[in-house]
């Protein structure tokens, strides 16, 4: 009974506080928005990409009077490479290097004098290769080439592994008749497969905002100390194991508020969906309010003045966001390494995977994964309180 | 009168230092017991302990008869602490202070509302309810700091230093709702270092000094116990050392303690020795501007008893 009386004046004390209200429930809307808009071209869309045609010069040998080789024919005439290579002789490197520097072409190819001869003789054979402005179409061109050259050469090796016979087939090996894609693009299951930027950082925000709460609790328990009210408090007939769980449920009175706040604000504003599974979200926002109290509860008990636990909670949950990805998503392996090891991570894989309404057991592993981690942290934190105690 | 607080032999370290040194002392009930001592000197620690807001490191304290070691909570609930540093919440208003610190002592409807009017109403800030302590001055915020502690009635009022750094108006007022918590039947121990306000409310009197309790009693047996000494305070311009020394090795002179423009001189009886000492400050050209011969107070005690004064 006390318990829920401080727990209640704890939530009070907070929502008189305007500096609460804007920081906890209106800056992660703020967020959700301005990150949302400046990056959502790093997200899907929820449709197929395509690809853009891109313009290529091809430079034939003078001793070829300017026609291109059949293999380099036979490959811009493959289906698929065909709606993407746009063919444009030119009649020197000089010409196409100057349709480069104009935007006239995106890409070039200089072809050495006497390509198909080379090729049946099983000589080593180069194509020069011009990029152009564009990064991405620059990328896809030099996959083409680079793997249409790795292809003839390997095909050229294996020749003069098996015998001559074989050697005056590599040729066709270029031309080949088109089979199809080797590769299959399938959906694991059989749902969504991407998110928008909105949907991203609105999980992230809400992830991030969760454990900013437990740095409100933990001001507001070295507070008390520093206000001297903790004194007074404790010389009232309370234990302090009733103050302390008082307050720590008063914040995550605030916390659940917060996550309600944000989910259903982010919906209404800017229409995150956020998957067909409210209780299970319910569960992870739970789970994250668990871990941030019981990190503010370990940082506390360890930190001597306000100012340092709020130094070393902040440092703690910006080093998890950005280790999971939660400012942007972050191609290097070391980080998802050690993101592992965060709440964020699994508290946002949970959180993904429910917006796009994956199968329940890949669900449910992230959310195990969330309680393990939050069940840890509740461990520490008991085992700390025991010996270090809560006191004026 | 039946003894409602009892400490015996109690002894605090710091470390390796004892902040109480076997501290012996009982307060009887409905009494008003003022513990008087220097900064420093373990009254705050002694008042701690009483509370259970220190764990002493040995000896024994009861409160109403319950060993506090025992029954925490049950002697909580017997007392209220005005605590030397205002314990408030800033942001909240003075009524809800009050309420919710009446709340954790058990109060609730209709008794919850009607004590909170009346902690309000005593300490003179039922006007002032739904305002913020951040906007009260310094002396309304001690008068809320003591309004916290009242509501359930407790049986001991402890109040430690708690007319530290406010007006004399709300000096007074404090000390008049000492006197009245005590006609409403509340047993009172009343902390400070200045002399003049345990000497005016309280009915018994400690003297602590480096953990110890150095004299206890009644004001008349404390001041019996320097009867023998009266006290002479001279304000001069041209007070020069040779004065001093003169006043310091006259026969009957006790003490001399020389401040700036003030010189006290501690003599047996001020009537008889009064007119040497006027001789011999015309002898060395010291002009008076006042005088003043006072009979033997607890600071006169406190002097006797460790050769400093109490703001030393």
């Amino acid at each position: 009974m006390k318990m829920m009386i401080i727990a209640w004046f704890e939530l009070r004390r907070m929502a008189t506080s305007r500096s609460v209200l804007i920081n906890q429930f209106l800056l992660p809307l703020i967020l959700i928005f301005i990150l949302g808009n400046a990056l959502s071209g790093w997200f899907g869309n929820d449709q197929e990409y395509q690809q853009e045609p891109i313009r290529v010069g091809f430079v034939g040998s003078p001793a070829d009077k300017g026609q291109l080789p059949e293999s380099i024919q036979a490959l811009t005439s493959m289906p698929g490479i065909q709606d993407i290579v746009i063919q444009q002789t030119a009649a020197s490197r000089e010409e196409v290097e100057d349709k480069l520097r104009r935007d006239d072409l995106d890409y070039a190819v200089v072809i050495p004098e006497y390509f198909d001869e080379r090729i049946g003789q099983g000589a080593e054979v180069k194509l020069e290769l011009l990029p152009g402005r564009n990064h991405d179409l620059n990328l896809v061109a030099d996959t083409i080439f680079k793997t249409f050259i790795a292809d003839v050469n390997h095909g050229q090796a294996q020749a003069v592994v098996m015998g001559a016979e074989r050697m005056l087939a590599v040729p066709a090996t270029a031309s080949a008749a088109y089979e199809g894609p080797k590769v299959e693009i399938g959906e694991l299951s059989e749902k969504g497969t991407t998110y928008t930027a909105a949907q991203y950082f609105a999980a992230s925000m809400l992830i991030m905002f969760l454990l900013y709460s437990g740095l409100m609790a933990s001001s507001s328990l070295l507070g008390e100390r520093e206000s001297r009210t903790l004194f007074r408090l404790q010389s009232a007939p309370v234990t302090p194991g009733t103050i302390f769980a008082g307050k720590i449920i008063g914040c995550s009175l605030i916390t659940i508020a917060q996550a309600a706040a944000i989910v259903l604000g982010s919906q209404w504003m800017y229409g995150v969906k956020w998957g067909p599974y409210p209780l299970l979200l319910m569960a992870v926002c739970l789970l994250i309010t668990l871990a941030s109290m019981t990190l503010a509860t370990l940082i506390t008990l360890v930190s001597s003045t306000a100012a340092g636990a709020r130094g070393l909670m902040q440092a703690i949950i910006i080093a998890m966001t950005f280790v999971s990805g939660g400012f942007m998503p972050l191609p290097v392996e070391f980080f998802h390494k050690i993101g592992a090891f965060t709440v964020n991570h699994w508290a946002m894989q949970s959180m993904l995977r429910m917006m796009l309404n994956s199968d329940i057991h890949l669900i449910m592993t992230c959310i195990g994964m969330l309680a393990v981690i939050a069940a840890f942290l509740s461990a520490a934190a008991m085992v700390t309180y025991r010996k270090v105690g809560y006191h004026a | 009168m039946a003894v409602f607080l009892q400490m015996k032999d109690v002894v605090k370290r710091y470390g390796g230092k004892l902040s109480v040194d076997h501290m012996n002392l009982e307060v009887n009930e409905g009494e008003i017991f003022g513990l008087l001592g220097p900064n420093g000197a373990g009254k705050s620690t002694s008042i701690h302990m009483i509370c259970g807001l220190l764990p002493k490191d040995q000896g024994s304290i009861k409160v109403d008869g319950i060993l506090i070691e025992e029954q925490p909570l049950e002697v909580k609930r017997r007392i209220g602490l005005v605590p030397q540093d205002l314990a408030l919440y800033e942001e909240m208003s003075a009524w809800d202070n009050v309420v919710f610190f009446a709340k954790l002592y058990g109060l609730r409807g209709h008794l919850l509302k009607e004590r909170v009017e009346e902690a309000l109403e005593f300490v003179g800030l039922q006007d002032r309810a739904k305002e913020r302590p951040s906007t009260f001055s310094g002396g309304m915020k001690r008068r809320l700091n003591i309004a916290c502690s009242i509501t359930h009635r407790p049986k001991l009022i402890i109040m430690d230093e708690p007319t530290v750094g406010i007006d004399p108006q709300s000096r007074n007022h404090i000390l008049e709702s000492v006197k009245t918590l005590n006609r409403m039947g509340s047993t009172v121990i009343y902390t400070s270092h200045y002399m003049e306000e345990v000497a005016a409310i309280s009915d018994r009197v400690a003297i602590m000094d480096q953990g110890h309790v150095i004299a206890c009693g009644t004001q008349q047996e404390l001041r019996a116990r320097v009867a023998h000494e009266e006290r002479i305070i001279l304000t001069a311009e041209g007070i020069t050392p040779d004065l001093v020394e003169e006043l310091t090795i006259h026969p009957r002179v006790k003490r001399v303690i020389h401040h700036d423009n003030e010189i006290e001189i501690y003599v047996p009886s001020a009537q008889d020795e009064l007119q040497d000492i006027l001789f011999i400050c015309s002898r060395h050209h010291a002009t008076l501007s006042s005088l003043q011969c006072e009979e033997p107070g607890l600071e006169t005690l406190f002097l006797s008893l460790t050769g400093r004064t109490l703001r030393d």
